[in-house]
């Protein structure tokens, strides 16, 4: 009985001692540690993705520590799982961002970062977005990865255009977009419609499909009814692969040429089905395939952190890799400001409005956040798949600001 | 009229997909009164467990083929041996509750896997198309039909010519009589989820071999459930009917009401057709009707 007494008040004095060392710990972190907060979703639709995107993050923040962080101040990556589901996003954000060390944050989630929008116009906090146009039209705290998701389907019809020509062909081309059911899926024409249509390419009707979608005939034989000429497809890879796969096995790829997004074909997809996705063109801000595989900054980095062989290595690493760098110019511009002691939300904030110009050793076009821009960058590049290879078909073209062609609400 | 023949010989070909699924959910309750959720999973493993030796080991087809059923055949012992068998004796729903247990328990783990990714084993296998009635069909679609045909067929010779077999038709009729014949019940509920396991297998890696190995596939095991639903939960007949009905349905109605009402009617015709033969025929197209005598 003495001896249970004994043990209790060991346990309760061991629960008093570390409630008087903590506050001192974090109050002392403050100062010296910013935390970065990662609200990305490593399993469902879009982990093809984000898996690689945010592994590239992480060890750009780990090489940042290594080296003794940014001026000092080291960078905390805090990265929560939230399955492309708005609900667990918000829910991660209202836990995390209570905690004033998060100074930053990215989702991967074009629906949360809509959602996320309105609950963060109070007390503006830096979050990165994949490419919604939404975010440069509405300027606030929101930051795209890349060019917008409308910028990159401008960009892309320039080069039907040329493509067009190069084949002789007469009349006018059609496009249409095949993608997800959802924001995202629809985003590329609020404003590429707009574009597109200035340009004299028709846009037909779009198909849209649910994320989960395992089977694209009766999509795919509807848009070669409506005689598509260019098909862009959007998703995140696999649905990409997929989409080819079942064209393929359709017979359609002869007389439709496939354009995917940003988040085609990687090394996923040319493992899974190489054949199927012969001749798809893909449109990119950041390096891929052959590129990325002969970067040095991409190779230094998954050999040393990922461990891996090159081969394995995903493309959207690289959006990580830019996502990291941009990240260490923002705490830098604000430490030469304010000091290592000043590291707010609002500072940090400012900063990424500072950083315009910032080159990112060419894995993604230079910085061209300033205060009236949103969008990471203003380049893309464009990309064939052939005999299983990604290689690139153009240097780094600029992608039009289609986003101030719609006329937004 | 081409447009309409493709449509229905496509939605033929994923129908038989869906029947085979049903077919494994089918071949449980006609035993054990209990509706699985479990079986979109014990699909999902059983197409990831012959990925695995076909891509992975590089092994034969023969070979993947055979290890990969006696892997389903052990995870269906498994489920059986300590998820179901302590629930004998116990209300049914109880039964029904732990199969959607298994069937997120192993979801999780299914997801983790693959991290988002896809495998395939397409490459591996034949492919290419043939044209049949003017319409191009994919080779690896007709395979998978084939095998759904051949895999009901050599059901229907189990049932009637195997000891085990019967053992399990006379255990569906009633379980105090089958004992009283001899027959260990609780050994053929063991078998009988080895079976279906085994059933579900086949199922999955010819789903896969048309849509790959995604994060979706278990859940089409729901629909697999629809299937089993409107065919009648105990008929087997039923199952192939209905899957196939479904799989036309489907494409039928997406190729012809999307562009009406701007798309996703495939999605929910599984359900609308469920809602209308329940309304019509509660024990499904072929399912027994009970008689419940006061």
């Amino acid at each position: 009985m003495r001896r249970d007494r004994i043990r209790w008040l060991l346990v309760w004095l061991a629960f008093a001692l570390l409630g008087c060392v903590s506050p001192l710990t974090s109050a002392q972190a403050i100062a010296k540690e910013v935390a970065f907060l990662d609200l990305s979703d490593f399993t469902g639709p879009v982990a093809g993705l984000t898996v690689p995107a945010s592994s590239g993050l992480e060890d750009y923040i780990k090489s940042v520590n290594e080296k003794g962080g940014v001026e000092g101040v080291k960078i905390k990556y805090i990265g929560v799982d939230t399955r492309y589901d708005v609900a667990r996003t918000i829910s991660a954000f209202k836990r995390y961002a209570r905690d004033p060390q998060v100074v930053a944050m990215g989702i991967c989630s074009t629906p949360a970062g809509k959602m996320l929008q309105r609950l963060t116009r109070e007390q503006p906090i830096v979050c990165t977005v994949p490419g919604d146009g939404e975010f440069q039209a509405h300027l606030g705290n929101f930051f795209t990865w890349g060019p917008t998701y409308q910028d990159a389907f401008a960009a892309t019809i320039d080069w039907v255009l040329k493509d067009w020509k190069e084949k002789g062909k007469e009349g006018d081309p059609s496009i249409a977009v095949l993608s997800w059911d959802n924001a995202y899926g629809r985003e590329m024409l609020r404003g590429g419609k707009e574009y597109a249509e200035k340009k004299g390419v028709k846009v037909l009707k779009s198909e849209l499909f649910p994320t989960g979608t395992l089977k694209y005939d009766i999509y795919l034989s509807r848009l070669a009814e409506a005689g598509a000429n260019y098909v862009y497809v959007g998703g995140v890879d696999p649905t990409q692969t997929n989409i080819m796969r079942d064209a393929t096995r359709l017979g359609l790829t002869k007389d439709i040429k496939f354009i995917s997004d940003y988040w085609g074909p990687t090394a996923l997809g040319t493992s899974l089905h190489p054949e199927a996705l012969e001749g798809m063109v893909v449109v990119s801000f950041f390096l891929r395939g052959e590129d990325a595989q002969n970067n040095e900054m991409m190779k230094k980095f998954w050999t040393t952190y990922r461990k891996r062989p090159m081969k394995e290595m995903n493309g959207g690493y690289a959006i990580g890799l830019g996502l990291g760098m941009s990240l260490e110019a923002a705490i830098k511009d604000a430490i030469k400001r304010v000091g290592p002691d000043k590291l707010t939300r609002d500072e940090i904030y400012k900063s990424y409005q500072n950083i315009t110009g910032l080159d990112r050793q060419g894995v993604v076009g230079p910085v061209a956040y300033a205060p009236k821009v949103r969008r990471a960058s203003d380049v893309v590049k464009f990309y064939v798949v052939k005999s299983g290879k990604i290689i690139p078909i153009t240097d780094w073209v600029e992608a039009p600001n289609a986003v101030a062609l719609h006329k937004w609400e | 009229m081409n447009e309409l023949v493709q449509l229905i010989v496509l939605g033929l070909m994923e129908g038989g997909l869906y029947a085979m699924v049903a077919a494994a959910i089918v071949l449980v309750f006609k035993s054990t009164h209990v509706v699985s959720l479990a079986h979109g999973q014990l699909m999902a493993f059983g197409a990831l467990a012959f990925w695995f030796v076909l891509v992975k080991l590089d092994m034969p087809v023969p070979v993947a083929v055979i290890l990969a059923l006696a892997f389903s055949a052990m995870l269906g012992w498994t489920t059986e041996r300590f998820a179901m068998r302590p629930l004998i004796g116990q209300p049914l729903f109880a039964a029904f509750l732990t199969t959607f247990a298994v069937f997120l328990m192993m979801d999780g783990i299914f997801q983790l896997m693959l991290k988002g990714e896809s495998v395939s084993f397409a490459a591996h296998l034949p492919k290419g198309n043939v044209m049949m009635m003017g319409v191009s069909l994919p080779i690896t679609q007709l395979v998978s039909f084939g095998s759904c045909l051949v895999l009901f067929l050599g059901l229907a010779l189990f049932f009637r010519y195997t000891k085990v077999g019967l053992g399990m038709r006379a255990t569906a009729e009633d379980h105090q009589l089958a004992q009283s014949t001899g027959i260990t019940v609780r050994s053929i509920f063991s078998h009988i989820w080895v079976l279906s396991a085994v059933v579900a297998t086949i199922g999955g890696v010819s789903l896969a071999n048309v849509m790959d190995i995604y994060y979706p596939l278990p859940y089409l095991g729901i629909k697999g459930l629809i299937v089993a639903l409107v065919g009648g939960l105990e008929s087997l007949t039923g199952a192939l009917l209905a899957g196939l009905l479904l799989g036309i349905l489907e494409n039928v109605s997406a190729g012809y009401l999307d562009p009406v009402v701007g798309g996703g009617v495939k999605e929910v015709a599984a359900y609308v057709l469920l809602l209308l033969v329940l309304l019509i025929k509660p024990y499904g197209l072929l399912g027994l009707v009970r008689i419940e005598r006061i």
